[in-house]
């Protein structure tokens, strides 16, 4: 943490009663970021690139999302008749006949965030909403688990959790505390690591600096952990941005853009 | 919104307390954290560990969270020159080895039969004690060579312990899993060079890099070198010579299709159309013993490498040997010399000696050895500062009793072990019967060939002892166990493989979460409790005492400095240091030496197929996917889910080219049997398109997690054979034939 040493006591442990908050919630998910950022010139419109040329399709991307969401393994039992709960997923195009933009191999697909959610129009209870920040995100404790907004995703990006989590063994000891733990019957998504967009820019607003860019381009979990850096976090709403940079690449493409949905995740496709 | 919220909280709370100790939970309390803070941890409390992933021999340095003192979630450390930040799915899913709900929480002696798995707990000392005085017994019988190690790790401290462990003790029985792993290249490369260790590649600065063996983007250490060079400005061209190509590699330009174990061919078919259109580069491999014809110890004089490239080894007789049309030869090699720096890399799970000597000197004809973008070979081990023991005599007489497995005393080093021929000799009693087993980093009766046999052989040794953290098949046929620490439970410096000249440091991220005990740890106290010789030869007080004794100073300021830096960023790299260069001030390059040993037949023609062809129409090819560590996928059970990789938890899976599953009616996802003369197993089918027709892909390490007795799984398909020549595994000369099952 830089400017450590500058920090008050009274400052510090300000500090750590607001990462224990959020490490206490249980609704570490639900929450506006907007209230916690500092106020800006214009809202963050936060989305994600994946450079497919750079993607080894490796999947850790897939297995850090899961570690770092609380999204233990079905096992064995549950795992041939329930569908794989991946926040962070691979999209392998099944059908040769309907080629897909982003070309006949698999490509990691997250949640695309939409600008204009088909899934928050969907839902009857507001338990999802578009977040002022950009994040579409999900209030569990509000779901009803009618799982209206899954047939309304195009992308097929929402899972609906028929059994709470069951660590292998029991323990939960590598469970994230700053990730409630997910609850049954209700639908869940990829969040873009809102507790971890949270702490950042709540340490950036107790230390009286602001977040770069640099600290935003491997803040979700799965682009921190990818070793060929496909993945590019940041924030729409500023040109000078990585992302923006990259979504105006000519490679750049986005999945289902004819529906008006606004996906903000951007594939680049071929080499780079 | 937040006030609403707020008030049905509280009124929530509140309704709560009314209700004093209610039957009903109330739906707005929080959740109970899962797991309770531990006494002696503050609520609350948050630290970042640097260490080293143990899950395979790349050494990727890590960060672990550690949150009131479970560890939570591994990252990977940005300052690393092997990762740089990034990580593996193995790496990523590591926790889950952690807290792995097979963990075996004590020492332990068996109560009940072998298999039954009913134990009495002991504590260390006593354990100690007992397999001190059992392996007393066997010095003072003046037999020190019936001790057989099992040992699946190839470097470190602990590691070096062992071997130090074995000769002190007089057995010569330190027997690797070389064969059946990366053995054959770490040898060849000892022969032909005297360097130590893999090959390394600098994917970042080289234009194309020829991919060689049966999962080059999967669980090779090398991966993460790729994906580095990946991450940076590397653009290299990927090509790959291999019977079947992972379905997610599609960074790779062209696949190249062949016979499975014929690599070698093709690669000495790429030196010789190098050779007659002058586009080679002699001068590294020129001098070599045996390049040039020579005179064999028997008085014969031999062609020489040179020659037999050039008359065995044309594109015509290489598309016989391989399958590759021969223009395809004839593009590839000019390919790879116009487009320098270039580099041939062979998978390092493949343990073909021919490939990999081929693989050797097709580098060096490119000019790639030692060069930036090229092959990089480690000049030697940083972590062997310690003098060779003194030994007694009843050590000499038994290093002198030659091996186990049929080397004579001294032929071949730990990596040239025959471990194929271990199972015979168990069983047999011949050269000599084994009267103890110990088992380090190794489950042979899942993860080697032919498991029926090694189950058979374990079930002959009278007292087998195991190290595994965690209960598995073989831990079931032991009679003690003495469980290591997982990586993450471990103080150690780890030395990564790959060409690299660097440390990495490994803190223990948690408190052990089981009485276990480092092994490394466990070797000193052994030793010390036998006393004698032994005792005086490990003078060291623990294990941490041990590492910095055996850290080679190459720093200027010697092992402490080296120390203070890997302690505060994680990792140390030898490049920093002038000690590292020669008086010239340019890194030494490797130079060839001998030649003499290189084997030009290819793997498929210096072996023995099992099964006939008409009744098994099918070669099995073993792959090792990308999650494949020793224990295999089963470990980490995220891997065992992937979407990429079949997604269902507990399956394992074959794979079939799609003209073979149209002709047998078979779709992927199928349910299959796969027969071959060893066994007959239900896997399910993944079929693709880039698998050679005729060859089935065995993913090995799969499985269901829970039951571990001994029972058929895909390694048990696999026949153990090994080369006529070189006694290492031929890992495609299993026949097979597979049918839908209902």
């Amino acid at each position: 943490m830089s400017g450590k040493g500058k920090m008050s006591p009274s400052r510090r442990e300000l500090l750590a009663d607001a990462t224990s908050l959020v490490a206490g919630a249980a609704l570490a998910a639900t929450t506006r970021v907007a209230q916690a950022a500092p106020p800006t010139k214009q809202p963050h419109r936060f989305g994600m690139a994946i450079d497919l040329g750079r993607c080894l399709r490796c999947q850790t991307c897939v297995v850090a999302c899961a570690a770092e969401n609380n999204v233990p393994p079905l096992g064995v039992a549950a795992a041939p008749r329930m569908r794989p709960i991946h926040w962070m997923d691979m999209l392998v195009p099944a059908n040769a006949a309907v080629p897909s933009p982003l070309g006949p191999a698999p490509a990691p697909i997250p949640c695309m965030h939409c600008e204009q959610p088909a899934c928050v129009r969907a839902c009857p209870v507001g338990a999802t909403y578009r977040a002022d920040d950009g994040v579409v995100a999900q209030i569990w404790d509000r779901c009803i688990g009618c799982r209206a907004c899954m047939v309304a995703c195009p992308y097929s990006r929402r899972y609906y959790n028929w059994a709470a989590p069951a660590w292998p063994g029991g323990d939960a000891s590598s469970a994230n505390p700053d990730v409630a733990l997910r609850p049954a019957g209700v639908v869940e998504k990829c969040t873009f690591c809102q507790h971890r967009i949270r702490v950042t820019f709540e340490r950036a607003r107790m230390e009286e600096e602001s977040v770069t860019d640099e600290a935003l381009r491997r803040l979700p979990a799965c682009a921190a952990a990818c070793p060929t850096g496909a993945i590019t976090f940041g924030d729409l709403a500023d040109p000078d941005s990585a992302l923006s940079g990259l979504a105006r690449d000519p490679r750049a493409v986005r999945l289902l853009e004819h529906l008006g949905t606004g996906p903000k995740v951007y594939y680049l496709r071929g080499k780079p | 919104m937040g006030s609403r919220r707020d008030f049905l909280a509280g009124a929530g709370a509140a309704a709560g307390l009314l209700a004093g100790c209610g039957s009903r939970r109330d739906p707005y309390l929080a959740e109970k954290p899962p797991v309770p803070v531990a006494a002696g941890v503050r609520a609350g409390s948050e630290k970042f560990v640097l260490s080293t992933c143990g899950l395979c021999r790349a050494g990727c340095s890590i960060r672990v969270r550690v949150v009131e003192g479970r560890a939570v979630k591994i990252e990977g450390n940005p300052d690393s020159p092997i990762n740089r930040g990034g990580l593996c799915a193995r790496g990523a899913a590591a926790l889950e080895f952690l807290y792995h709900p097979g963990r075996i929480r004590n020492p332990m002696r068996r109560v009940g039969a072998r298999g039954e798995n009913r134990w009495r707990t002991l504590a260390w000392d006593e354990a100690l004690a007992y397999l001190a005085s059992e392996l007393g017994k066997l010095r003072q019988a003046g037999e020190p060579q019936s001790l057989v190690l099992l040992d699946g790790e190839y470097q470190g401290t602990t590691h070096w312990l062992w071997r130090r462990f074995m000769e002190v003790f007089g057995s010569p029985n330190h027997i690797g899993h070389g064969a059946t792993g990366c053995g054959a290249q770490i040898e060849v490369v000892r022969e032909m060079t005297g360097r130590a260790g893999m090959p390394g590649c600098d994917f970042e600065g080289s234009n194309c890099v020829l991919l060689v063996g049966a999962g080059p983007l999967e669980s090779s250490p090398q991966w993460i070198h790729l994906a580095r060079a990946l991450a940076g400005d590397g653009r290299s061209r990927l090509l790959c010579a291999s019977p079947r190509l992972p379905p997610a590699a599609v960074l790779v330009e062209a696949w190249i299709p062949l016979i499975p174990g014929s690599e070698a061919a093709l690669l000495l078919g790429l030196a010789h159309v190098l050779l007659r259109d002058g586009l080679a580069d002699e001068a590294a491999v020129e001098k070599a013993r045996g390049y040039a014809s020579w005179q064999a110890a028997d008085g014969s004089l031999r062609p020489g490498l040179r020659a037999e490239i050039v008359d065995d080894y044309t594109p015509i007789q290489v598309e016989a040997l391989t399958s590759v049309p021969r223009w395809r030869v004839e593009s590839l090699a000019r390919d790879l010399a116009s487009a320098r720096p270039s580099a041939v890399v062979v998978d390092a799970w493949s343990n073909d000696r021919a490939s990999a000597g081929a693989a050797l000197v097709l580098n060096a004809l490119l000019s790639s050895l030692g060069e930036p973008g090229g092959i990089s070979l480690a000049p030697g081990t940083l972590l062997s500062g310690i003098e060779d023991p003194d030994l007694d005599p009843i050590a000499q007489t038994g290093l002198g009793a030659g091996c186990i497995d049929g080397r004579a005393a001294g032929e071949s080093g730990f990596a040239g072990s025959r471990m194929l021929a271990l199972p015979e000799a168990l069983l047999s009693g011949k050269p000599y019967p084994a009267k103890a087993l110990l088992l380090n980093y190794s489950n042979p009766i899942y993860s080697k060939p032919d498991g029926r046999r090694w189950a058979q052989a374990l079930s002959r040794v009278p007292l087998v002892v195991s190290f595994s953290p965690v209960l598995d098949e073989s831990v079931l046929c032991a009679d003690l166990v003495l469980p290591d620490h997982t990586f993450l439970e471990r103080w150690d410096v780890v030395a990564p493989e790959g060409g690299t000249w660097t440390l990495s440091m490994r803190e223990p991220a948690v408190l052990p979460i089981a009485d276990s005990m480092q092994t490394g740890e466990v070797i000193l106290r052994l030793a010390r409790a036998m006393g004698g010789t032994l005792a005086e030869q490990f003078p060291w007080q623990n294990y941490r005492e041990t590492v910095l004794a055996n850290l080679v100073g190459l720093h200027e300021d010697g092992a402490e400095k080296v120390l203070a830096k890997l302690e505060s960023t994680g990792c140390w790299s030898a490049s920093e240091t002038a000690a590292a260069k020669t008086a010239s001030g340019a890194p030494e390059k490797p130079v060839f030496l001998d030649v003499t040993n290189i084997q030009t037949q290819p793997a498929s023609q210096d072996s023995q197929e099992v099964g006939d062809e008409e009744r098994y129409p099918f070669v099995l090819l073993p792959v090792r996917g990308a999650g494949y560590a020793e224990g295999g996928t089963r470990e980490l059970p995220w891997l065992g889910e992937l979407p990429l990789d079949g997604g269902e938890s507990g399956a394992e899976y074959v794979e079939m080219a799609v003209e073979d599953a149209t002709m047998l009616g078979i779709e992927d996802g199928d349910r299959v049997g796969v027969e071959s003369p060893l066994a007959k197993l239900v896997l399910r089918a993944q079929v693709h398109a880039s698998i050679k027709p005729g060859v089935l892909g065995l993913r090995l390490g799969g499985g269901a997690q829970a039951d571990r007795s001994a029972r058929p799984c895909a390694a048990w398909l696999l026949a153990g054979v090994a080369e006529k020549s070189t006694g290492e595994w031929f890992a495609c000369a299993t026949r097979a034939r597979v049918e839908k099952v209902a």
